[in-house]
C-alpha cells in the first residue's frame, strides 16, 4: 500500500452559509502529481479570471515535483498554500490515505467530486474515432455502475497508457482498441503490434488486457484482421499475460457494432456473468 | 450497487477516511476502501463500537446487517452492496483527516482504538441519496415505488423484527427514483439477548406499536386498498434452506459468539430464526395488513 495525499481547492459561495464548490484537486503519491478541475457551477462574473488563478496555483504543484525520486516531505511542504477561510478561494488541509493504485484512487475522487482530470480531455491516443466511441460507451456504462467503470483511466507499468474504458470486478480490465478499420494490410500489422506492445508495456501484470478489435471496412482485409486479433491473444497468453480479445462486428449499414463489448462489460459489472 | 441474493460481502481494507456521517445515532464513516486489486470505491463503514451511542449489539450488529440485506434481496428490495473491513490492530494506522474539526478527529481516533482488530460492516455509499420522508409518494414513479418496494419493506421490517425505520430516523433513502433500505444494525430485535433462541423468537408475530412510527406507515395507509403483498409472501415462504445456508456461509465465523457458554451462537441463532420464520409468514402478513387497515 502506498500513502497518497490530496488537497481540494474550493470556491466559498457564502461565508455565512458555508456553501462551497470544489473546483480542483491536487493528488500526490510521493512521485507523481495528479490534478483535476471543473468550473461548472462557478458564478459567471469572474469565472475566467478565477479559472486562471486556480490553474496557475495548481501548476505550481506540478513544477514543484522533486527531480530526485524518494525525496518526499509531503504535499504540504511541496507547495505552500494559504489554508483556512479568508477570501473566496479555499484550500483544504491535506487528507491522507493508503492505496494499492494511486491512479485509481485519484480517478475515484475525481468522479465523486465531479471534476475533469487532464487525461479526460486527451482522447488522441491510438484508436482514433473508435477510441472515442469506446469512451462514449464507457460514459454510458458509468451511469449503470458508477463505482466499477472508468473512462480514460491511466495505467502504468514500464510506460503509461490512457485506457478508454476500464472496469473492475475483482480484477481490473483495461480496453486496448485495435482499430483495423483504416488502411492496408501493413497498417493492420502495425496496429496489432501497437496493441500487443501496450498490453506488455503499459498494463500492470495483475490486470487483464481486453483488446477490442475493430473490423476493417474492406471485407477482404477482415480475415487478416481476425488473424491478427487471434495472434495478439495467443502471443499474450504465451507470455503469461491475462488477456482477451473481443472482435467487434459491423452491422448491415457497415457501422461498427459495440454491442458485444457493452454486453461483456455490463454482465461483468452487474454480476450477470456469474449467475 | 445493490446486494444480490447469495453474494458474500466483499473483503475490504482501510484506504482513506473522509468524513464521519453524524446524522444518525451510529456515526458511521465515509471511506474510500481497498480490495485485493486496489481502490474499491466509497463505502459507509459501521464500526461495532461507537462513541455516539450505547449499544450492546457489537458483533450481532454486523450479523444483522448482513442477514437483513439478504432478506431484502429475496424480495428485490434494494440494499447497498455489502462489505467487511477489519480495523487495524494499531489504531494509529488509521489516517485521521486533517480537514475535520478537532472533536470529530478525536471521535475517529477513539473509535479506531475501541474497534482495533475488529470487523466492521460496510455498505456501498450512494452519492446524492436523500432521506425518505412520509407523505411524499403522490404520483408516478414515487407511488409505484411505494406500492412495490415500500409495501414490501414495511412487511419485511415486521418479518425481521426491525423497528428502526421511523419518521425521525428513516433509514431509507430515495436514490435514482427508487427506495433503498439501509442501516439494519437493529434488525432481529431480541435475538442477541442472553438465553434467547432463534426458533423461539421466530415464532413471535405480534406487532408492537412501532409500525405506527414507521416512515412508510401513513403513506401506505393512504393507498391501502392498492397494497398487495401476497406475491412477496409467497416468495418468502418458498426460500429454501439451502439459500439461507449459502448466505450464512459468507458471514464470518468469528461473529458466531455465544452470549453465555450454554447459549446458541449468534450466527447459528440467526440462521435458525430465518429458517423458522418462514412458517409464520402468513400470520405476519395478516397482522401487517390489519395494522394498515386500522381505523384512523
Amino acid at each position: 500500500m502506498k500513502t497518497v495525499e490530496f488537497r481540494l481547492v474550493q470556491i466559498v459561495l457564502s461565508q455565512v452559509g458555508d456553501d462551497r464548490l470544489t473546483v480542483g484537486i491536487v493528488h500526490w503519491d510521493g512521485e507523481k502529481i495528479r490534478t483535476a478541475t471543473s468550473f461548472r457551477g462557478v458564478p459567471k462574473g469572474d469565472r475566467r479570471l478565477l479559472e486562471r488563478t486556480v490553474k496557475n496555483q495548481i501548476a505550481r504543484f506540478k513544477r514543484a515535483v522533486p527531480k530526485t525520486p524518494g525525496l518526499n516531505f509531503g504535499l504540504a511542504s511541496l507547495v505552500h498554500v494559504r489554508e483556512g477561510l479568508g477570501a473566496s478561494l479555499l484550500w483544504t488541509a491535506p487528507n491522507r490515505g493508503r492505496t494499492r493504485n494511486p491512479q485509481a484512487h485519484f480517478d475515484e475522487l475525481v468522479k465523486m467530486l465531479k471534476l475533469e482530470s487532464a487525461a479526460r480531455t486527451r482522447e488522441t491516443e491510438p484508436g482514433g474515432s473508435a477510441r472515442a466511441c469506446v469512451v462514449e460507451l464507457g460514459r454510458a456504462l458509468v451511469s449503470e455502475a458508477e463505482d466499477k467503470v472508468f473512462v480514460n483511466h491511466e495505467t502504468s507499468r514500464r510506460q503509461t497508457y490512457n485506457s478508454p474504458l476500464s472496469w473492475k470486478t475483482g480484477r481490473w480490465h483495461h480496453v486496448i482498441v485495435a482499430d483495423f478499420s483504416h488502411g492496408s494490410g501493413d497498417r493492420i500489422d502495425l496496429t496489432a503490434r501497437a496493441s500487443y506492445g501496450i498490453a506488455r508495456l503499459a498494463i500492470p501484470p495483475e490486470d487483464v488486457s481486453v483488446v477490442v478489435a475493430v473490423p476493417p471496412r474492406d471485407a477482404e482485409l477482415s480475415a487478416r484482421a481476425c488473424k491478427e486479433a487471434a495472434n495478439i491473444q495467443e502471443a499474450l497468453q504465451e507470455d503469461g499475460v491475462s488477456a482477451e480479445v473481443i472482435s467487434l462486428r459491423r452491422d448491415a449499414a457497415r457501422k461498427v457494432d459495440y454491442a458485444d463489448l457493452r454486453k461483456r462489460v455490463y454482465d461483468d459489472v452487474t454480476g450477470k456473468a456469474a449467475e | 450497487m445493490f446486494h444480490a441474493v447469495g453474494h458474500a460481502p466483499v473483503q475490504l481494507e482501510f484506504g482513506t477516511v473522509h468524513r464521519v456521517l453524524s446524522g444518525g445515532n451510529h456515526h458511521p464513516w465515509l471511506c474510500q476502501l481497498e480490495d485485493a486489486s486496489g481502490p474499491s470505491g466509497f463505502w459507509v463503514v459501521k464500526p461495532q463500537h461507537v462513541v455516539s451511542r450505547s449499544t450492546q449489539r457489537a458483533q450481532f450488529g454486523v450479523l444483522s446487517e448482513l442477514a437483513a440485506a439478504e432478506v431484502c434481496a429475496w424480495l428485490d428490495v434494494p440494499v447497498p452492496s455489502l462489505g467487511l473491513v477489519r480495523f487495524p490492530v494499531d489504531a494509529g494506522d488509521v489516517d485521521v483527516p486533517a480537514h475535520l474539526d478537532e472533536r470529530t478527529r478525536q471521535e475517529i481516533r477513539t473509535t479506531a482504538e475501541i474497534n482495533a482488530g475488529q470487523l466492521a460492516f460496510c455498505g456501498r455509499y450512494l452519492p446524492e441519496a436523500h432521506d425518505l420522508a412520509a407523505a411524499v409518494f403522490v404520483d408516478g414513479d414515487t407511488k409505484a415505488q411505494l406500492l412495490d418496494v415500500g409495501a414490501k419493506l414495511f412487511f419485511l421490517d415486521a418479518y425481521m423484527r426491525h423497528d428502526d425505520r421511523q419518521v425521525e430516523n428513516p433509514n431509507a433513502l430515495w436514490w435514482t427514483k427508487r427506495i433503498v433500505a439501509i442501516d439494519h444494525g437493529n434488525a432481529f430485535a431480541g435475538l442477541s439477548d442472553t438465553g434467547k433462541t432463534g426458533a423461539g423468537l421466530a415464532a413471535m408475530t405480534v406487532l408492537s406499536n412501532v409500525p405506527r412510527r414507521h416512515v412508510l406507515y401513513e403513506s401506505l395507509r393512504d393507498v391501502v386498498t392498492e397494497v398487495d403483498i401476497s406475491a412477496a409472501v409467497q416468495r418468502l415462504q418458498s426460500v429454501a434452506d439451502g439459500v439461507i445456508d449459502a448466505a450464512a456461509a459468507g458471514w464470518p465465523k468469528e461473529l458466531d459468539v455465544r452470549p453465555r457458554p450454554r447459549d446458541e451462537g449468534l450466527k447459528t441463532r440467526l440462521v435458525r430464526f430465518l429458517k423458522n420464520r418462514r412458517a409464520v409468514v402468513p400470520t405476519i402478513m395478516d397482522n401487517v395488513m390489519a395494522e394498515l387497515r386500522r381505523q384512523k
